[in-house]
């Protein structure tokens, strides 16, 4: 009864503990310590707790892993909120940014479409140099990052990424992404959803790690330098963040690709039989019935 | 290493219910029913699963595949033999765009895909539209 309560107890501890004593908790509180502190007053700490008692030496042990782990698995809870505030979904007054960073968005995209649409005209007529077709294929990639409809920019690259995934759906196929992926969750096979969850797994570990950073700025009050620091770990998570968040922005959509007949068929509705106009308005309607109960 | 815990092993079965011989099923679904009461069958459930080895195969493949997923960030754990999705890393082909013109001049722009806005022409100031409604 024992063993089997500890070998629960203990099941997939190690990579936790792991985890959690060497990941970005662990960077947050011993690199705050160390900016309030200083590496002096640590180690005139550290030699007070080596003249206590072995009990109370372990007591404060225990009482630093217990805030690390706890303060750990609260930051675990606050994944989505965080990851929306990766996404460049701000409260007020950080949303007073959104409109002058999505301009700046805007211009890069809008250059970049226009040399697109130039060099594919110029394709029509003439084969391009090699350069030109290596400019090509990084626009062509490039591109997927941002919404088809300009109006749809976000301030961030993680928040454009996914919102690019969300309105492609919704362009293409008329379904509602946000508001269907639940359902069409429910209908993937197992395999799939273990792909697209190891993707959401790593981009909310990224989001988590940018939540510390954010968190960092507290120490701020007692260390001026912590800002800089915060700043740079947090533009150094969202940087990183791109790449897992491109992986599962396009395994989401690849699931809609592949599977949205699912949902037709689950939900009694006719499968469209028609590409284009036909199927975006089977998807308004199915859309429709699920947001309010009427196609 | 296939992760063998009760709970995995439920997971499994139950994941692979719609693919078990007919002959089977019956108990699997009895057996699993046990399992949400409480009581322990996992090793019945394997035991019953050798009874048909090509569903014993796919078992072990799904057993082997929950064990090796993830680890921390998402990437596979060391020794894993199930890595996860990755990108090829070549280039982008470009395939032909969606043409639009303006009506009334030359002016052209190749749009990438659906959904985006086609603008309107400089000159004109008139919506484009798509190049087969032109000739219309």
């Amino acid at each position: 009864m024992l063993t089997n309560f500890l070998t629960e107890l203990t099941k997939d501890l190690r990579g936790k503990w792991l985890e959690r004593l060497f990941g970005p908790a662990f960077l947050f509180w011993a690199g705050g310590l160390l900016l309030v502190i200083g590496p002096a007053g640590l180690t005139a700490w550290w030699q007070y707790l080596l003249t206590l008692p072995a009990l109370a030496q372990v007591g404060w042990l225990v009482a630093a892993l217990l805030v690390l782990n706890a303060s750990a698995a609260v930051m675990e809870r606050l994944r989505l909120p965080l990851l929306r505030l990766l996404e460049g979904y701000w409260p007020w007054p950080l949303r007073l940014l959104e409109a002058p960073l999505i301009a700046l968005v805007r211009c890069r995209v809008q250059c970049q479409r226009e040399r697109w649409s130039a060099l594919m005209q110029k394709r029509e007529s003439q084969s391009l140099t090699p350069a030109e077709q290596m400019e090509l294929a990084r626009l062509e990639q490039s591109l997927l990052d941002f919404p088809p409809n300009l109006a749809d920019l976000r301030p961030t690259a993680v928040g454009n990424i996914l919102r690019a995934m969300e309105r492609r759906i919704l362009h293409r196929y008329g379904l509602d992404p946000v508001l269907l992926w639940p359902r069409l969750w429910l209908l993937l096979p197992q395999d799939a959803r273990q792909e697209i969850a190891a993707a959401r797994e790593s981009l909310d570990r990224l989001a988590e790690a940018w939540g510390w950073g954010l968190c960092f700025l507290v120490w701020a009050f007692w260390q001026p330098w912590a800002v800089p620091i915060a700043l740079l770990w947090m533009l150094l998570a969202a940087w990183l963040a791109r790449s897992p968040a491109r992986t599962f922005a396009v395994l989401v959509q690849s699931a809609f690709d592949l599977y949205r007949w699912r949902l037709y068929e689950a939900l009694h509705f006719p499968v469209p039989e028609e590409k284009g106009d036909a199927e975006r308005a089977a998807g308004q309607s199915l859309t429709r019935y699920i947001q309010r109960g009427a196609p | 290493m296939p992760d063998l815990s009760p709970e995995t092993i439920y997971r499994v079965f139950r994941d692979l219910l719609d693919e078990a011989p007919a002959s089977l099923r019956p108990e699997i679904e009895a057996l699993l029913a046990r399992a949400e009461a409480g009581e322990k069958t996992d090793n019945q459930l394997l035991r019953l699963a050798r009874r048909d080895p090509d569903f014993l195969q796919r078992v072990n493949a799904r057993l082997d595949m929950v064990g090796g997923t993830r680890g921390f960030n998402g990437l596979p754990a060391a020794g894993s033999p199930a890595p996860g999705f990755s990108g090829l890393p070549g280039p982008f082909s470009s395939t032909s765009g969606l043409t639009y013109v303006c009506p009334q001049c030359d002016y052209t722009r190749v749009l990438r895909e659906v959904g985006e806005d086609p603008g309107e022409c400089p000159t004109h100031h008139v919506a484009l539209i798509p190049q087969a409604q032109k000739g219309r």
